[in-house]
């Protein structure tokens, strides 16, 4: 059949939809009914799936074109868009410009068709925007993750998110936001804990007037040394103290840094003109401080801290005698 | 401020978005992600993304018939 003004006339006065396609299967023709199937766009260059529905390119027009010099009517299929069902629903000829002439004999059945593409667009449509809101909401999920191992315990997933329809990625960005608030009370537990333990690590005793006593149990490393220095030239200022006794007779293992902390604690006291006395040198930490060359020689040390606070009473007592008014007895 | 290349061809929506966000969990504040993706919904959903995630989306091109997305972080 030509694709000439026959061919249109013919068309036109079919009532059912025909038109036709080039060799690439473009729509280059249409007769009026194929335009209302179509809608009320240009027929010229479209894709045949707008004026037919998909299926319509590879079962109606291919294998009319492959049959082209048979210049025979073909009926052809039509599967329906899920790809499930078939329906005779075109007849197509080859035409001489390297095309196809396709009537559709059952307009209805295209039409229905046509609307059950539609839905499925629109399904694919929202199943797209829902699995990009599971993803947006994946992302949102990683990049908390990756905040809090950053050690950023304030990233929360956004409330867009947690409301956003998709009820599994809000279960789960609840349970994120739930957990990092769960850990984050958690760590403010452990701080408190922490200063707790540490104030209690470091009593700072009065035990005598103007006498201050420091135990120290355990390991002492340089920020706890800091803590101590910190907190005693603190009380030795509030108290007045004139003497501190550092006993240490709770620390197990003395090494060249703790025995630094030690000495550089005890020169920052002297300096508020404060005299400290080292106590509670047991053997292990008396032989380990003299294999590795630590030198105390400038530092008063006794054996405990009862000696110790009688070497301050006694001190003392000489200052007092010697501070005293001298009376002379007849 | 690195540069690092993601090939997130043959992948579909919504597959590269999520494997752009595996990957962010190792880039820092100014690295630029450069993603080569050919699902034809990807300039879309990589736009809805960074505007979602709070993204720098530097450029869209075409490329040998994938679209290639530059992000900063």
């Amino acid at each position: 059949m030509a694709n000439t003004g026959a061919t249109r006339e013919i068309m036109a006065g079919l009532g059912d939809p025909a038109f036709q396609v080039d060799g690439a299967m473009r729509v280059v023709d249409g007769n009026a009914a194929a335009v209302r199937l179509a809608g009320s766009i240009e027929l010229s260059g479209l894709d045949l799936s707008a004026v037919a529905g998909p299926g319509v390119c590879e079962d109606v027009v291919a294998p009319c074109l492959a049959q082209r010099e048979l210049s025979a009517k073909s009926e052809c299929n039509v599967r329906l868009w899920d790809g499930t069902t078939s329906k005779r629903l075109a007849y197509a000829w080859p035409n001489e410009s390297g095309g196809a002439f396709v009537v559709l004999h059952d307009a209805k059945q295209v039409e229905s068709l046509q609307a059950e593409v539609q839905t499925h667009k629109e399904l694919v449509q929202e199943y797209h925007d829902s699995t990009m809101e599971l993803a947006i909401g994946i992302s949102e999920l990683f990049e908390v993750l990756s905040e809090m191992r950053k050690g950023n315990l304030d990233a929360r997933v956004s409330e867009t998110t947690l409301e956003g329809g998709n009820d599994l990625v809000a279960q789960m960005g609840q349970a994120v936001n739930r957990t990092i608030a769960e850990i984050q009370d958690q760590l403010e537990l452990i701080q408190r804990q922490q200063f707790a333990i540490q104030e209690l690590s470091t009593p700072i005793l009065q035990v005598w007037d103007q006498v201050l006593a420091l135990p120290v149990v355990g390991v002492v490393d340089s920020r706890r040394a800091a803590m101590i220095m910190e907190r005693l030239l603190s009380e030795i200022k509030v108290r007045q103290a004139r003497y501190v006794i550092l006993d240490i007779t709770g620390v197990e293992v003395v090494d060249t840094k703790t025995a630094d902390q030690f000495i550089k604690v005890i020169r920052a006291a002297e300096l508020l003109g404060t005299k400290c006395i080292l106590t509670g040198i047991g053997p292990a930490v008396a032989q380990t401080l003299v294999d590795i060359g630590v030198d105390l020689s400038t530092i008063t040390t006794l054996r405990d801290l009862q000696d110790a606070l009688w070497e301050c009473l006694h001190q003392m007592q000489i200052k007092a005698s010697a501070s005293a008014p001298i009376t002379h007895v007849r | 401020m690195a540069t690092i290349n993601l090939d997130a061809k043959g992948l579909r929506c919504p597959q590269p978005v999520i494997r752009i966000a595996a990957k962010s969990a190792v880039l820092n504040a100014g690295d630029i992600l450069v993603v080569a993706a050919d699902c034809p919904t990807f300039e879309q959903d990589v736009r809805k993304w960074c505007g979602r995630m709070r993204k720098t989306l530097l450029a869209v091109t075409q490329q040998n018939g994938a679209t290639i997305a530059q992000i900063q972080f």
